[in-house]
């Protein structure tokens, strides 16, 4: 027997394919040669454009687009738009779900797959609870010895994706501890690997693949794989004078690393390595902060959204001064391995935070707006999505999230799974979280 | 009054005023003039009895601009009946609409399919419309890849 739609004539397939919408149209796409020809018709993207109302979608010329332009146009400012749609539904169910867990006192939070938290109380306990399980979410506990001191550094899965695993340290007075989730929800428990020097356990930054260390003397930055279980890289490459203060991991083996000056006075310094290779590059931060920096010497770069996945491989970085408007440093990956920075001065929005780790792969970031109304300063997450356009310049687009719970931003413990999308939020003693749909 | 004659003889008499929602019958009409000579037409009385008196969308009407909110799901209930049948009765309803150019009709079929095809993999489309996978299994790869590359490109 054949079949019926595929034999109707093309005209009227154009009209069928007119009505589905953009996921449906790539899922017709994959079934058979009659519709990949239709999807792929000019006449069915220059309409999709034009009939398109959303708000992400880019004014271009639409001669000088190509389908696959006018395709990825299309699905980027799709996805941006499904991004904010808020699921409350599922925020209520797990908000619901979330009286049952001890939230109290809560003073840290972590959110790996979406489903499993991670809970950090100030007696030293570490729980760890699945969203998804019906009774007994609580599937791990962890309560500190005496003298044991218990920091989540977590970098979810900002490294490699190759593992895919989520790591805790606990740092302890004499030891380092590892807690590995799975995707499945398997927890591991072990020991940093010795690394045959004494590292410094205040300046441990992990990835999933991943660990750069600080030796005790500050003489040397290790650089150790956690899947190797060795330390393949020691460098004295620590510039005198500085210590390592933020590591910034992304996908593919690259990391930032934010070195702090130990004088007040100095200029930071900023450097991007290749893990699997020598040292690639290092680099100022831009000079216009200097003089405030000197003054004040509160600095922070936060990686705002990386695209390195795409032919674009760009980097923005947020260069974040306490209290002032943020200046991004956007940072080309060049094929051959080195780097191209310059300061995006025509940034369109004022951005005034974004919390560690809230950023989201893929041009997208989720920040922390602030708005002067009638003399009261009001906050909010905007949800920024960054690309760049044909002559090379960045295009931010920005929408207003909204939040169940009216948070304050700048109390709220958050956490975003990245780079899935999924955050949890921690307001009056109450987790919601919600789903970004990234 | 017109009458119609069905590809197997049977006759019905209708108005004018409600056959002329096919695009094509207003032409013929307008082709034969003011006659008594009976014009062939299938099942669509009925819908166009229903739809008597809407107003006919204007040809080449740039329905871009409506269709943009209301993509898909708007098929009004009575629509909705009319278009219940199995699969083949529905793509010989599109096929005769496309054929007698009622427009409105032709898109409550349409969107009856897109309706069905929406938020399926590709593997549910081709099983709810029995459509074979021709694509040779190296192509498949290099499809699958490509799909693959829409979901990371993010």
């Amino acid at each position: 027997m054949s079949s019926f739609l595929v034999e109707l004539p093309d005209d009227v397939l154009f009209n069928i394919v007119k009505f589905l919408e953009l996921p449906d149209i790539f899922s017709a796409r994959t079934t058979c040669k009659v519709f990949q020809a239709i999807t792929m018709d000019r006449h069915i993207w220059t309409e999709m454009y034009k009939r398109s109302n959303d708000d992400f979608l880019p004014v271009v010329e639409l001669p000088s687009q190509t389908v696959g332009d006018l395709e990825r146009l299309l699905l980027r400012s799709h996805r941006l738009n499904t991004t904010l749609w808020i699921n409350h539904a599922t925020a209520k169910a797990l908000f619901t779900q979330s009286r049952s867990l001890d939230i109290r006192n809560c003073t840290d939070l972590g959110l790996y797959k979406g489903r499993f938290l991670v809970l950090r109380h100030p007696k030293n306990a570490i729980r760890i609870y699945d969203l998804q399980a019906t009774k007994h979410s609580e599937i791990f506990r962890y309560n500190a010895v005496e003298g044991e001191e218990l920091e989540i550094v977590y970098n979810r899965s900002q490294g490699d994706l190759i593992n895919d695993s989520f790591f805790l340290v606990f740092k302890t007075l004499h030891k380092c501890t590892i807690l590995g989730i799975s995707p499945s929800g398997v927890i591991t428990l072990c020991k940093l690997p010795d690394f045959g020097c004494e590292i410094s356990l205040n300046s441990i930054f992990m990835s999933n693949e991943y660990v750069i260390a600080e030796t005790s003397n500050r003489a040397k930055v290790l650089v150790a794989s956690l899947i190797s279980k060795k330390v393949f890289t020691i460098f004295s490459g620590l510039p005198p004078g500085f210590c390592l203060y933020t590591v910034i991991f992304l996908p593919g083996g690259y990391a930032f690393i934010h070195f702090l000056p130990n004088r007040p006075t100095a200029v930071h310094y900023l450097a991007f390595y290749c893990l699997k290779r020598p040292v690639v590059d290092g680099t100022h931060l831009h000079p216009t902060h200097d003089g405030f920096l000197a003054q004040n010497n509160l600095f922070k770069i936060t990686l705002l959204s990386w695209d390195i996945s795409g032919s674009t491989r760009s980097i923005w970085l947020l260069t974040h001064l306490y209290g002032r408007q943020v200046q991004p440093l956007q940072i080309e990956l060049r094929t051959e391995g080195s780097l191209a920075t310059r300061p995006v001065s025509a940034w369109p929005v004022m951005i005034y935070d974004l919390h560690m780790n809230l950023n989201l792969a893929g041009g997208k970031a989720l920040g922390v707006a602030r708005q002067r109304n009638k003399n009261q300063l009001k906050e909010h997450w905007v949800l920024c999505d960054i690309h760049i356009d044909s002559k090379g310049e960045p295009i931010i687009r920005t929408a207003k999230v909204d939040c169940p719970g009216d948070c304050e931003i700048s109390t709220v413990l958050a956490s975003v799974d990245v780079p899935r999308g999924v955050m949890a939020y921690l307001l009056r003693n109450k987790i919601y979280i919600l789903d970004l749909g990234v | 009054m017109v009458t119609l004659v069905t590809s197997d003889n049977e006759k019905f008499n209708a108005e004018k005023e409600v056959v002329e929602r096919s695009v094509l019958i207003k032409n013929m009409l307008e082709d034969v003039g003011e006659s008594d000579q009976p014009i062939p037409l299938p099942m669509f009385l009925e819908y166009c009895e229903h739809h008597r008196g809407e107003p006919l969308p204007a040809p080449d009407a740039d329905t871009s601009q409506d269709d943009t909110r209301k993509r898909t799901t708007d098929i009004s209930e009575w629509d909705q009946k009319f278009i219940t049948v199995d699969q083949e009765m529905l793509f010989e309803i599109i096929l005769a609409a496309n054929y007698l150019d009622i427009k409105s009709l032709l898109d409550v079929g349409c969107k009856t399919v897109a309706n069905m095809i929406k938020g399926k993999t590709p593997e549910e489309i081709r099983k709810l419309f029995n459509i074979v996978n021709d694509f040779t299994p190296r192509r498949r790869c290099a499809q699958i890849k490509k799909e693959n590359e829409w979901a990371e490109d993010r």
